[in-house]
């Protein structure tokens, strides 16, 4: 079976190349610029020799392995943090304070909890230098305690006060004078907040000090029975700056005067670094985008199978590039973290393949919850689907309708072909075995016997031909080439024959008798070396006798005859090494680096299919 | 019908240049190659190989062939008049 195996398999091989060569004329060849392989044998590679440059040189051209590993700390980089990191060698910085960036656990690949730190560091510091503004939290409005008023009629008026709008500013709450405005319509103008010293500031459109009203309201006043009662002035003041205003405050007691920025959902607002950030700023200078989840973000180990890798990153930049375009100067922080979290679910949920790409990636990200932009997305998909049914608008008439009656001719066309052509086919075959019902076994076997003979008279000619024609030779050059090095047993009968110049001759039991004589060349089967009857590995042969041996194996153990011939003293002496009795040990190294060939084949296997996987797209 | 496919293919085959190789194998002294075959199992690696490079092949051609598929399967549903 093993012999009819290798001569067919050169036949075999040879179709194959053909088969392969025609189609691989018209492979596209992709090149995707993060290649998950990639990154899983740089990883390997730093397991193994403690060498991580290839990690560090990878993540260095890569633009979306940086990309996707900030996206899981919830925070979006374009290009110029890349050019960045490039520029200033961040990341061969972080190669020396971080010894092991990443580990492959089966077939995940995890990033270490270091790692990840250091990133986040990288990108805070990138963003204190070249971004223009910080993110600052703002208060969620049903998160205020009635301990930060300092009575019960001043939480309730706060709570009154509140209604539709967005920015709320409360001054002073835990005094019984307090100040409170809204802000909303100075920053929808165009306003926006810049740090100052201790203050932040809220300037109008007009790059001035907004100033806003304020309502006073006071605590402490008393009737004339002495009872306290509270008042409100509306109007009463304006209000353009804020001093202390301290987000992540917890002890509403702590500092009675620091005033609250509050939201209706607790959204992030940009706070700009000068006056002059503030009026140079526009959405195409913007480096980052945060979620909320990146100031929450505490490093740990992130763990991500590669193939939810391969399918992330595939399309990430397409769906990254189409989400970003929504961002408009007047997008607020709020409704980009919405964009972000969507940007996010694209990537978790997209089951991957086709046009949109996508993947299942385990990120455990809590985004933030403003509906604003998801409630535009909403009505724009229900506008468009109304469109295709012809529903409310009307203006599309049934297109969807239209559409899938074509579609469904189609595949009625579709069916009546199918059905004719298996109808013809299976007439052919009903005629077929009519005329094998008719055929007696005798014809059947004598025409089936022409048949197959002609069939193989003709194949077995274009093989001899297509055996001997580049590159189809090639298997069957290989087969040559294995034949000579490793004879079968009825071949083992090869006698190496080197002159007494050499000094060696290796046995061959097949032919043991003489010795050689000094200056003669023994022909095969008239002398060489002959195994002695003992087990020595080397011995004295005084000139001639030969030996026997037991029967021939597969591979002969080689044995070197030396002669040590001086003619005048008629001294003829052969040293005979035989290496039979390290027959075992020749059986074990056999073994030994045949499943170290098969490891490597093994690996070799994944790395072929891959790359043929990469060609194909 | 069979004698024009197998003219046919001789045709396109003979088209193909000679092995390079196998005139240069047949003076090959490979004396020391049998030496290295008794303790370095070179008849099996070359045996492996050549059945692992057949089984390659084999996956290798049957991912062309289910792109292949995939693309005419795409091509097709392409065709199909779009709802917009």
């Amino acid at each position: 079976m093993k012999l009819l195996y290798k001569k067919i398999l050169p036949y075999i091989l040879a179709f194959e190349i053909f088969i392969v060569s025609l189609f691989s004329c018209s492979i596209p060849v992709y090149a995707a610029d993060f290649m998950p392989r990639d990154i899983v044998q740089a990883i390997e590679y730093g397991i193994e020799y403690n060498d991580w440059q290839p990690f560090w040189i990878f993540l260095n051209e890569s633009k979306d392995g940086l990309v996707y590993l900030y996206s899981q700390m919830g925070a979006l980089v374009t290009i110029d943090f890349q050019a960045w990191v490039n520029n200033n060698k961040a990341l061969e910085s972080l190669a020396e304070t971080v010894p092991v960036p990443a580990k492959k656990e089966e077939n995940n690949i995890v990033f270490t909890k270091d790692f990840m730190a250091e990133l986040k560091k990288l990108l805070d510091d990138y963003a204190a230098q070249n971004q223009p503004f910080k993110v600052e939290k703002t208060y969620k409005m049903s998160q205020i305690p009635a301990s930060a008023f300092s009575s019960k009629e001043g939480y309730n008026y706060f709570k009154s006060y509140f209604g539709s709008s967005y920015v709320y500013i409360v001054c002073n709450p835990q005094g019984f004078i307090g100040y409170i405005g809204d802000a909303t319509p100075c920053i929808k103008e165009g306003g926006g907040f810049v740090k100052s010293g201790s203050y932040i500031r809220i300037l109008d459109a007009d790059w001035q000090y907004a100033k806003f009203s304020m309502n006073k309201y006071v605590l402490n006043n008393r009737d004339e029975n002495g009872d306290f009662y509270m008042s409100v002035k509306e109007n009463f003041t304006t209000a353009g700056s804020l001093e202390h205003y301290n987000p992540n405050k917890t002890n509403f007691n702590s500092y009675p005067q620091s005033p609250m920025i509050i939201t209706p959902d607790g959204g992030n607002i940009r706070v700009f670094n000068t006056i002059a950030d503030f009026i140079n700023y526009s959405v195409g200078q913007r480096k980052i985008y945060y979620t909320s989840n990146y100031y929450d973000y505490v490093p740990e180990d992130l763990s991500v199978s590669i193939d939810d890798l391969q399918k992330t990153i595939e399309d990430m930049q397409d769906v990254i590039d189409k989400l970003l375009e929504q961002i408009g100067n007047d997008t607020s922080e709020s409704e980009i973290e919405e964009l972000l979290r969507k940007i996010l679910e694209a990537l978790e949920n997209n089951p991957g393949g086709g046009g949109s790409g996508g993947g299942d990636v385990n990120v455990d990200i809590d985004l933030s919850s403003t509906n604003s932009l998801l409630s535009k997305i909403l009505a724009k998909v229900t506008q468009i689907f109304d469109k295709m049914s012809g529903g409310t608008d009307g203006t599309g008439g049934g297109i969807l309708q239209e559409s899938l009656d074509a579609v469904l001719a189609r595949l009625d066309d579709l069916n009546a072909m199918l059905k004719k052509y298996l109808s013809e086919i299976t007439g052919d075959l009903d005629d077929i075995k009519g005329q094998l019902a008719n055929m007696s076994e005798q014809e059947f076997e004598q025409k089936s016997d022409s048949f197959l003979g002609e069939v193989i008279d003709a194949f077995s000619e274009i093989s001899e031909v297509v055996k001997t024609k580049f590159p189809f030779s090639i298997p069957n050059d290989l087969r040559i080439f294995l034949s000579k090095i490793a004879p079968a047993q009825s071949e083992a009968e090869a006698v190496l024959y080197l002159d007494d110049m050499s000094g060696m001759v290796l046995y061959s039991g097949e032919h043991g008798g003489n010795g050689t004589t000094d200056g003669e060349t023994n022909p095969p089967g008239g002398g060489g070396a002959s195994r002695p009857g003992g087990s020595g590995f080397v011995s004295v042969d005084h000139g001639g006798g030969g030996g026997s041996r037991e029967p021939a194996e597969m591979r002969e153990a080689p044995v070197f005859r030396l002669p040590i011939v001086i003619e005048r003293y008629g001294i003829e002496e052969y040293i005979i090494i035989d290496m039979a009795p390290f027959d075992p040990l020749s059986r074990f190294s056999r073994s030994f680096f045949t499943i170290i060939f098969m490891v490597c084949l093994f690996n070799l296997t994944f790395k072929v299919i891959g790359m043929w996987g990469d060609i194909i797209g | 019908m069979v004698n024009l496919i197998k003219i046919l293919l001789l045709k396109i085959f003979g088209l193909f240049p000679d092995s390079p190789f196998s005139e240069y194998m047949e003076g090959m002294d490979t004396t020391f190659f049998e030496y290295l075959n008794w303790f370095f199992p070179l008849d099996t690696i070359l045996n492996m190989f050549l059945i692992w490079v057949n089984c390659v092949l084999i996956v290798l051609v049957l991912m062309l062939v289910k792109k292949y598929l995939l693309d005419k399967l795409l091509g097709l549903l392409a065709s199909l008049p779009l709802p917009f």
